[in-house]
């Protein structure tokens, strides 16, 4: 794919320790394209924040990175960190999960975004002013002018995270990663946030990588989404496909868990996430899955083509055929 | 802001007034003022007795008595001590003078060198240098500062000494001239200041690498860390802009409470080392008896330790928006 | 999450980040993964192995040591006379001093001392700390406020100079050395270091108790009609004991370097007891004199006893409470 704004083939991360090496990323690769919003879901643990930090080059320096990651067409993995900080914040640019600590306390708002557009721009430190305020305003602030001198405990927890989504869009990146943008914030605010990442897409035309473990928000707004389990990927389609029709046991759990419009219980899934440091042979998902059989502790199954969506499921035509009958 | 200052420092009066009257009424009791008045002038005249106790409030029950003090001592009416009958300020003034030397060029070095070492440590975490620092800065803290002084003694006038085979120690190891010297002279008068400020340097030095390696350690490991590094600034910006300005906004406020006790704080170095400071003032004073000699001095080591709690907690609050706006 | 969870080579199995990883969670009481933290803090271990050794020759004085504790040693050197100022030999491994008696057997005999008096005031600043900090901050409102407050400041004045106002009233008021001990005794001294050394722990201990508070199972007793004392009894204590049992045994070094500096200064233990602190202040007067030996062994051997104690303070910490990492209002 040529127009791939993010391009990841084999990645693997491991994170040496006294007791071995935790796995948590174990061999994904994927492409977010031009424009596209793609969801990013599953549980904690299942190296979906690693897989974008890896790519945003904020990994602990422990951290064993191996495969390739093009933003942009630059390469980044294996290359020097003064390459990497020039597309880091430019070509690519990210929100994190907690707004409240995720901006200096003891910096002005406005100086925090000026601090992005000074790093990849050459204007005076003016001209950052102005733009850090227009900014401010694109992303819903009110009086940008003088939220723009306050400092971060004088904004709400929403007012926050339009601050961060200004300073991940200041220098206009080609994609931006989201990670659980939402999650710490109230329902109400959740959905104003939403809209805001929904218009900047619509505005500035940027890829969006969008983690999250809710698959409702996901249904919301994603075009494509990617289901991760253990460090790989276990499922990987259009979004409507996935959630008409998930052929990942994994992802039916995921979706039988979520509480639907008629207020039917939630089934959640039993058993909890896999140890990184021994994961499982085979499908790790096996042991909490219900279709389990000898086969699924074989080779580690790689995503393969069915029907309209991709999986990682080797049972995947019994299983469809079961519930068919 | 000015709001919390005044508040503050109103705060403050009181809390002078409280700890300054304890400390009259304890000083009173372990020094037995009249007494000792009475054993270093067996053949004072009633007369004589009484200008002493007026001079220094000793008429009528305590209170009464801390009230007459503080009037004394704040109109500058401190007396003529006990012993040798001389006037008290100008013994202090040149005490306090030493004092203020020797703590000022000691919390400079040490503080410079412990946030060095602190920052060091905490930029490389678990390397070679991390450890061997926390494992100096443990037995710079563990170290009681008598035992340094006397060890650093021992070897600078004995056993380097021998060693070299010279006469005269290596180091001055006692005074703050030698003996017989007139004027000031800058080269001994530093000599004789090495061996005081390292062992009380020792002890800043461990406790600020520490402090400082732990306070950064936390600032590291915070969000905003992360979001600082996603901007793709350099390293180097990151560490100061970032994470040294969060992280040292509780090493100043330490800092601050450190420094009003710089006063009151040298008594063994200076004792040992036979530098004339407070230290020394204070000892000898105490085992005469000194009542005129010991309360001043008491008084200003107490209004130093709540002026600068004061200034520490001003400064906190300034340097901390969430706390200056708050 | 083992997404963001930073990876520190110290970490241990069992720690809470191996549990959310899930199916291979090893139950083992919290207890013995205290046992085996500490087990692996190697500087805790070396550091309780010395002390030991050290604990031991000082308390078995009689057993260890050659020569009484003020017991004046004469030596045939042609003829019979005192072993005055001998420097360190076959026969007085730490040398003699200035009038003829066996340093080795003295630092034994003063360790005994001194231990006790660290220990001792350990022990009693740790009790009343903790009394008064689960007090303050169980009862919460103005007493407790008044009573950090006031420790604040009084952990800002010169220590020493509290210590030594304080040493000097049972000199001159007889009620004094009636309720705080007899000039130059053990218990003044265990009485003073006692008294200034308990606010670390009423802090430490309140900090605990306030955050207890909100705990569950401290509402669900008062809801069965616990009373509050019973309540700090049963439940409180339990979970503190921990961080007190790390801080009373800083405040154990903390306490042998104060009656050490104390006795050096002369306001410490009566001077013909031997104790560390009296050894040094009596070689202290030598140093001119060049008689190193008298300066050099007690001194190493009080460093060393507080540089061991503070490990084992350290190695504990990490084993009780392993997230909780000095800060720096510590």
């Amino acid at each position: 794919m040529s127009d791939a704004v993010l391009s990841v083939r084999d990645l693997r991360v491991s994170f040496p320790t006294e007791d071995g090496e935790v796995q948590a990323v174990r061999g994904i690769s994927f492409d977010i394209a031009e424009h596209e919003l793609m969801g990013i879901v599953g549980e904690s643990g299942s190296g979906k924040s690693v897989t974008f930090l890896a790519v945003m080059g904020l990994l602990p320096k422990q951290a064993k990175i191996t495969g390739s990651i093009k933003v942009a067409g630059q390469e980044l993995v294996g290359i020097p960190d003064k390459t990497v900080r020039k597309v880091r914040g430019k070509k690519v640019a990210m929100i994190f999960q907690d707004p409240l600590t995720a901006l200096n306390p003891v910096h002005r708002v406005g100086k925090q975004v000026e601090e992005m557009i000074l790093a990849h721009q050459d204007v005076s430190d003016r001209e950052a002013t102005t733009k850090a305020i227009e900014l401010l305003e694109m992303v819903g602030i009110p009086q940008p002018a003088t939220r723009a001198r306050q400092y971060p405990h004088e904004f709400s927890g929403g007012m926050r995270q339009r601050a961060m989504i200004a300073m991940a869009i200041a220098n206009d990146p080609d994609i931006l990663i989201a990670d659980e943008p939402t999650t710490a914030l109230d329902t109400t605010v959740q959905a104003q946030i939403l809209e805001v990442i929904q218009s900047i897409q619509h505005e500035l035309g940027a890829a969006i990588a969008f983690i999250t473990h809710d698959l409702g928000v996901v249904a919301r707004i994603a075009d494509r989404v990617q289901v991760m389990y253990a460090g790989r990927i276990a499922e990987r389609g259009e979004a409507q496909d996935i959630f008409i029709r998930p052929t990942h046991p994994y992802t039916k759990g995921l979706l039988n868990s979520l509480p639907d419009s008629q207020g039917s219980r939630l089934i959640p899934i039993p058993g909890s996430p896999p140890n990184m440091l021994r994961p499982p042979s085979g499908c790790a998902f096996r042991v909490r899955c219900v279709h389990a059989a000898e086969v699924c502790a074989g080779e580690l199954p790689d995503l393969r083509p069915y029907g309209v969506v991709e999986t990682a499921c080797v049972r995947v035509d019994e299983i469809i055929a079961e519930m068919v009958l | 802001m000015a709001r919390f200052v005044i508040m503050r420092t109103a705060w403050a009066i009181p809390v002078l007034l409280a700890v300054t009257f304890l400390t009259f009424w304890a000083v009173k009791a372990a020094t037995d003022p009249v007494q000792s008045y009475l054993r270093t002038n067996p053949r004072a005249s009633v007369e004589q007795v009484e200008e002493y106790k007026e001079v220094h409030g000793l008429i009528g029950s305590t209170p009464e008595q801390y009230v007459r003090w503080l009037g004394n001592f704040l109109t500058l009416k401190w007396g003529n001590s006990i012993k040798g009958n001389t006037p008290v300020w100008p013994d202090l003034k040149s005490a306090l003078a030493n004092s203020l030397v020797l703590g000022t060029a000691a919390t400079v070095v040490g503080i410079t060198i412990g946030l060095g070492i602190g920052i060091l440590s905490a930029l490389r975490q678990y390397s070679k240098f991390d450890t061997l620092s926390t494992g100096a800065a443990f037995v710079g803290i563990s170290i009681p500062p008598f035992v340094s002084a006397v060890l650093l003694q021992v070897f600078f006038a004995i056993i380097l000494t021998n060693w070299l085979g010279t006469n005269s120690p290596v180091l001055p190891v006692a005074g703050i001239y030698p003996p017989g010297q007139q004027g000031f002279d800058l080269v001994l008068r530093l000599k004789h200041m090495i061996l005081p400020v390292t062992v009380v340097a020792i002890q800043i030095i461990a406790t600020y690498s520490r402090y400082m390696r732990a306070s950064l350690l936390d600032v590291k490991e915070s969000d905003y860390m992360r979001t600082a590094r996603s901007k793709g600034i350099s390293e180097r910006r990151v560490v100061v802009h970032h994470a040294l300005q969060n992280a040292m906004i509780p090493i100043i406020t330490v800092a601050a409470i450190d420094i009003g006790s710089i006063v009151g704080g040298l008594i063994i170095t200076e004792r040992i080392f036979e530098y004339k400071g407070t230290g020394d003032f204070l000892l000898t004073a105490l085992a005469n008896g000194d009542f005129p000699q010991v309360m001043p001095l008491m008084f200003i080591i107490v209004a130093s330790v709540i002026l600068f709690n004061l200034i520490a907690d001003v400064t906190y609050a300034w340097l901390d928006p969430r706390i200056r706006l708050g | 999450m083992v997404d963001l969870q930073p990876l520190r080579p110290g970490h241990v199995p069992g720690d809470p980040i191996d549990q959310t990883e899930g199916l291979t969670v090893r139950s083992a009481s919290p207890g013995r993964l205290a046992a085996r933290r500490y087990l692996r803090h190697r500087a805790a271990m070396i550091a309780t192995v010395v002390l030991v050794i050290i604990a031991i020759g000082c308390f078995l004085a009689p057993v260890f040591a050659p020569y009484a504790e003020n017991e004046t040693i004469s030596v045939t050197e042609g003829s019979l006379q005192r072993a005055i100022h001998l420097s360190p030999n076959s026969q007085f491994w730490f040398g003699t001093d200035s009038i003829g008696r066996d340093l080795y057997s003295r630092i034994l005999y003063g360790g005994r001392v001194s231990l006790l008096v660290g220990i001792a005031s350990a022990i009693s600043a740790g009790l009343i700390g903790t009394a008064i900090g689960a007090f303050a901050g169980f009862r919460g409102g103005q007493i407790d406020n008044m009573l950090m407050r006031g420790t604040d400041l009084f952990i800002g004045l010169p220590l020493l100079v509290v210590l030594i106002v304080m040493r000097l009233l049972p000199e001159k008021q007889p009620w004094a050395a009636t309720v705080l001990g007899p000039p130059g005794s053990k218990r003044l001294m265990i009485t003073l270091i006692s008294l200034v050394a308990w606010m670390t722990t009423a802090r430490l201990v309140r900090g605990v108790v306030l955050s207890l508070k909100e705990k569950e199972f401290i509402e669900a007793a008062r809801a069965v009609g616990a009373r509050d004392r019973r309540i700090i009894v049963r439940h409180l204590v339990p979970n503190t004991i921990g961080p007190i049992v790390v801080a009373m045994t800083f405040i154990v070094a903390a306490a042998i370097g104060l009656e050490s500096t104390l006795s050096f200064f002369g306001f410490g233990l009566d001077p013909t007891q031997a104790s560390w602190g009296n050894l040094l202040s009596d070689a202290g007067t030598n140093i001119i004199t060049k008689k190193w030996w008298l300066v050099m062994f007690p001194g190493l051997v009080l460093l060393i006893t507080i540089l061991c104690i503070n490990f084992m303070g350290d190695g504990l910490r990490d084993a009780l409470d392993p997230k909780q990492e000095q800060r720096v209002t510590g």
